[in-house]
């Protein structure tokens, strides 16, 4: 047995370094909110009986170039990493910035602040004819997220030193930008959050009766709570779940 | 049993069964044809020599028996696949109604049930194919558990876990020579270390498939390195470099054919002509040295990777330009110049040989 006990503990010592990792993302300065339904959905809506449960993080993209190019301006995005030193309106532009690699940053995302105000009335707006209707659970579920990036760093320190008072979470996201050039409002480059580093989030077994069964049509929206928690390390998980009754 | 006296057991074995053609084919030309006492003593010294080799090695001592050892290995590798595929969706069946310390416990135990699978084998079965495929079912459950107990835990899949899993595999390998399982654990190493480079530099990790160059490095790297592994094991070496090569002619044709895959600073075009360019006087350059090595299988690699190319090319830059029954001509006309190319090649070293 001699030859693979190396194997073995390389195993059980990987198995260890991950609980290790685990541990100490969770214990010192940890970040909490109150997430809904709206910002985190059930990741596979069928039966939730066997299989692993997972929550998927929704957050307010902010792709309109003005309205990205407000909270990543320039300075940000070359702080982050980017090189930003060529115009919009240049012949190399466009493959420049196409070919821009994607950068890992620390985002600051608000939750129900006065960027989803200005979000939620513009999205109004673009619909007038869904005013009338419920928020329903199914369809368009990214309209609905509250949870909307203000601030971008290289380091978390800042961000939470910054939003400390605020209800706001810093968590590692993937940045990219965009070059996109019209006839009508001619070239423009802006950066955007194009992915989280850990978009779901695994629900305990302890916690899995707390969840609402899967969604249907005429289900009204958030149907639940969750204490959400991020670490030092930025790895977020679930604290507890509870049910919102609609009626309220 | 180390598994270079197998090797050298069979390479005997074979030996015997060549010389007795020889021999057969000699008499039926008339040419030499040893006297009925030779004949009976070199028989019967040859069946006391396979049955010992066959008894301290379970070597093949048939044409046939070569054929199922050969149909052994792929089974070996299908039930491998299959096992690992079971304890994924065992887990899977069971998941949701457990907690996470057992949830850590299944995952731990099937690799660590593996490792003894594969002792147990490898101490009742001298060929190994039952210990191999044990080998492969260790890799791919440990490199599952380590996959999902990170997902679990909520950890983000750090390129940081590619090292140990590397290293588990090559732990595995080097127990009882497992040359499949070194392969993939050297390509995992190539991926960790193209990783460093993104990482180090604040790149989201996956943009090493997206662009290639640290990739490649790796693998060169590699390629470079495997002569040094030979000490593991009996034909580390060999599988080293053929999986360096694999790797390394796999990310500069992607380079050389598929846009938009690389770091350089010109436009995606340009980027493919220099990796064209570097392709052709590389690929010679491999091949010459596999011949000179008398490295058959890489040779046989870089061939095939070299025409692939050749493809590839001639296809970009002929198809729209001349008749498709000329293009079709063309290129049949280039198959029998490879053949002839090949031939002159093969031909070369028996001669000189001779």
């Amino acid at each position: 047995m001699s030859r693979l006990v190396v194997a073995a503990l390389v195993l059980l010592i990987t198995v260890g370094g991950l609980f290790g990792a685990a541990a100490w993302n969770r214990a010192g300065d940890v970040q909490s909110i109150v997430l809904t339904e709206r910002e985190l959905r059930l990741a596979w809506n069928g039966p939730l009986d066997r299989s692993e449960i997972r929550l998927r993080l929704q957050w307010q993209p902010r792709r309109d170039a003005q309205d990205a190019r407000f909270w990543l301006t320039d300075l940000k995005l070359r702080e982050i990493g980017f090189t930003t030193g060529v115009p919009a309106g240049a012949p190399e532009a466009e493959l420049f910035y196409g070919r821009s690699l994607p950068r890992l940053a620390w985002v600051a995302f608000e939750l129900n602040g006065p960027a989803w105000r200005l979000i939620e009335q513009r999205i109004e707006m673009s619909r007038p004819f869904d005013l009338a209707e419920p928020t329903r659970a199914y369809g368009r579920p990214l309209e609905r997220s509250r949870l909307v990036p203000i601030d971008a760093a290289v380091t978390p320190e800042p961000l939470r030193r910054r939003y400390a008072d605020a209800p706001v979470i810093v968590i590692p996201a993937v940045i990219r930008m965009h070059y996109f050039s019209s006839e009508k409002e001619g070239p423009s480059v802006w950066g955007e959050v194009e992915d989280l580093v850990s978009p779901e989030i695994s629900v305990p077994a302890r916690l899995r009766g707390h969840l609402p069964p899967p969604a249907k049509e005429s289900d009204q929206e958030p149907r639940y709570e969750v204490d959400f928690r991020v670490g030092r390390l930025g790895a977020p998980w679930v604290e507890d779940i509870r049910r919102l009754s609609n009626d309220d | 049993m180390p598994r270079d006296a197998r090797r050298a057991a069979q390479a005997r074995a074979d030996q015997i069964r060549a010389f007795r053609r020889e021999l057969r084919t000699l008499a039926d030309e008339e040419a030499f044809r040893p006297s009925p006492e030779q004949e009976a003593a070199l028989t019967a010294h040859h069946e006391r020599v396979l049955a010992s080799l066959a008894r301290d090695f379970d070597i093949d001592r048939s044409e046939r028996e070569g054929q199922l050892s050969r149909g052994m290995q792929i089974a070996s590798l299908l039930g491998a696949a299959a096992l690992v595929a079971a304890v994924a969706a065992l887990v899977n069946q069971f998941w949701g109604r457990l907690g996470l310390p057992a949830q850590v416990t299944l995952l731990t135990f099937f690799p660590l049930a593996a490792l003894a699978g594969v002792q147990f084998a490898a101490e009742r079965e001298r060929t190994r194919y039952v210990a191999g495929l044990f080998g492969l079912v260790a890799l791919g459950t440990a490199w599952f558990a380590m996959g999902m107990i990170a997902r679990v835990l909520n950890l983000p899949l750090s390129p940081l876990l590619f090292w140990p899993a590397a290293a588990f595999g090559i732990a595995v390998a080097v127990s009882y020579g497992f040359r499949l399982v070194f392969a993939l654990s050297l390509a995992v190493s190539v991926v960790a270390m193209a990783s460093v480079f993104f990482a180090g530099g604040g790149v989201p990790w996956p943009v090493l498939f997206d662009r290639l160059e640290p990739f490649t490095g790796a693998a060169f790297a590699l390629l470079v390195l495997s002569r040094h592994v030979a000490p593991l094991s009996d034909g580390f070496d060999n599988t080293a470099r053929h999986t360096a090569l694999v790797l390394l002619l796999g990310a500069l044709f992607m380079l050389a054919n598929v846009s938009g895959l690389s770091l350089l600073a010109f436009a995606p075009s340009t980027a493919q002509i220099v990796y064209q360019v570097v392709f052709v006087p590389l690929s010679i350059a491999l091949l010459w040295r596999a011949l000179r090595t008398g490295d058959s299988r890489g040779a046989t690699l870089i061939a095939v990777a070299f025409a692939l190319f050749i493809l590839v090319r001639y296809f970009d830059w002929f198809w729209d330009w001349i008749p498709a029954w000329a293009f079709f001509v063309v290129l049949a006309g280039m198959a029998f110049a490879s053949i002839a190319l090949l031939r002159r090649v093969r031909h070369r070293p028996e001669t000189e040989a001779i």
